[in-house]
């Protein structure tokens, strides 16, 4: 590989190709050299453990953000990999606090010499008497020492205790909240069938499976997968949305595997979804496989440039 | 190396001469090329990427024992083209018989972290997680150990800060420390998923 050749892989393309972001000819050229460059096959794993760690710290933002989600987290090896900086970054945590403790412990008994009584302040000589008063105080603060010690270690059980204790609280507030969503928007889904069924007679015949898909999340959750029987005409996805905000949304279907765009939406406005927003958009079963599938949202804004909002991961299972 | 086609121990030897290109790597290149390999069927999304480096590394050593050598290529090269081949195969269905692409890859951490809600809640996922994390971290050599923890330590600037001085303290480059510590992750993942899966 040419010095030149080096240069142009920087690590912002090599980070669009992990996130599948990259032209089809930009990332063939980069699938090769991921088996046959060394040195790039090294760089590049040094920028996924990088764009891993950014994730699961909270740094990753907009459009990366979006990417990671969609693309980089539809694959189980790659969960696993975020599994493992996760739990990497929760030891740091933990190892963060343990300097201070350590050097608390040793701290605080250098500061209690000060206070021993010195043989001029007594007014007595050396003596057995005082010899054994200071084996007594010795004793004194070595199980001082190790209360403090005892109650420290406590302490850091009762924080993380504690810690543990309001994730699981957080977490079920959140899967609740997300039973909630997915409830009503299956509740949506269905009028949206309906509604769809009822737009013209010849509709009736129509056999449609609906998917909602929830906005995608930080978190490492299953694929939702959607089962679609021989017969079936439409699929109809319901992308629920975070917040409603631009007046004109598109959908674009991506096989993730070469990055293909499979199919296009036109032009649609949201819809209610219960309390949230959907944009619901309805696909022909016949163009689907067995496989995963992308649909990138795009939100087309009043004026400005279109902005990509998410992607929506969804596996495909044909019975 | 996956069954169906099986080569014989001379055959496997020429094949893993063929890949260290003069070099002995002991066995090192094949287990990079499979890595590599399956990196690269997993960020083309397939379900099943070991199976599939496995099966193009399986049709290599079929071919090199066919033709005796393959000179118009490099050793990397060849694989990449056949792995092309493969993927293609699998982009069309016509998967080889031996790799199952109907179960999604197995994932021994999300295994471990979600599985069988029943028995193993996600905080003893977790706690076990965490324990074999401690666990393979303490198989590592004690250096190897400290310049990993230093160098994924630290968010943005401070991460970026500490690994200059990192890099500086054991007289490497960036990129020499960067490819180090990549291995030694690369290491550590590959026992913290055994010991999940064992445990």
């Amino acid at each position: 590989m040419s010095s030149q050749d080096k240069g142009a892989h920087d690590d912002q393309q090599l980070t669009r190709y992990l996130l599948g972001a990259l032209p089809a000819e930009e990332a063939e050229r980069l699938d090769q050299l991921s088996i046959v460059d060394e040195e790039l096959a090294a760089r590049l794993s040094a920028v996924e453990y990088d764009l891993v760690d950014a994730y699961v710290r909270g740094e990753a933002r907009g459009e990366d953000l979006a990417r990671f989600e969609s693309f980089y987290l539809s694959s189980a090896k790659r969960r696993e990999k975020v599994q493992f900086a996760r739990a990497l970054l929760e030891r740091e945590g933990g190892a963060a606090t343990a300097p201070a403790t350590v050097i608390r412990t040793v701290v605080s008994p250098a500061r209690e010499p000060g206070k021993k009584p010195s043989p001029r302040r007594s007014g007595f000589s050396p003596s057995a008497f005082q010899w054994g008063f200071a084996g007594a105080a010795a004793v004194l603060m070595l199980v001082a020492g190790y209360l403090l010690l005892d109650n420290l270690r406590l302490h850091r059980q009762m924080s993380e205790t504690r810690a543990r204790q309001s994730e699981f609280d957080r977490r079920e507030r959140d899967l609740r909240s997300e039973l909630d969503q997915q409830r009503t928007a299956n509740a949506q889904a269905q009028q949206e069938l309906q509604r769809l069924h009822g737009l013209q007679s010849g509709l009736d015949q129509i056999t449609a499976v609906p998917l909602v898909l929830l906005p995608p999340s930080r978190g490492v959750s299953a694929m939702p997968t959607v089962s679609i029987r021989a017969g079936t005409d439409l699929l109809v996805l319901l992308l629920t949305l975070e917040s409603d905000d631009f007046p004109v949304y598109r959908v674009v279907l991506r096989d993730p595997a070469n990055n293909q765009v499979l199919w296009r939406s036109a032009n649609m406005t949201s819809t209610s979804a219960g309390e949230k927003k959907a944009v619901s958009v309805s696909i022909r079963a016949g163009l689907l496989k067995q496989q995963n599938y992308i649909a990138e949202l795009t939100g087309i804004p009043a004026r400005g440039n279109p902005e990509l909002i998410g992607g929506y991961s969804f596996r495909a299972v044909l019975k | 190396m996956k069954k169906d086609w099986a080569p014989t121990q001379d055959a496997f030897r020429h094949f893993l001469d063929w890949l260290d290109e003069g070099v002995d790597s002991g066995g090192e290149k094949y287990l990079e090329m499979r890595r590599r390999l399956s990196l690269y069927f997993d960020r083309k999304n397939c379900l099943s990427p070991d199976d599939l480096a496995d099966e193009t590394l399986n049709r290599v050593a079929r071919k090199l024992q066919e033709q005796g050598s393959i000179t118009d290529l490099s050793p990397a090269h060849y694989c990449y083209v056949l792995a092309k081949f493969v993927f293609l195969e699998y982009l069309r269905g016509a998967q080889p018989a031996q790799t199952s692409f109907e179960e999604p890859a197995h994932s021994a951490v999300q295994t471990g972290l979600s599985s069988s809600p029943q028995k193993d809640s996600e905080a003893q996922a977790r706690e076990k997680l965490h324990k074999c994390l401690e666990h393979c971290l303490a198989q590592l050599p004690e250096k190897d150990r400290e310049l990993i923890l230093e160098y994924y330590r630290g968010e943005q600037r401070t991460k970026i800060e500490g690994r200059y001085r990192l890099a500086e303290r054991l007289g490497l480059s960036m990129n020499a420390l960067s490819i180090r510590a990549c291995r030694i992750r690369d290491k550590l993942e590959v026992c913290l998923i055994k010991c999940c899966r064992e445990t």
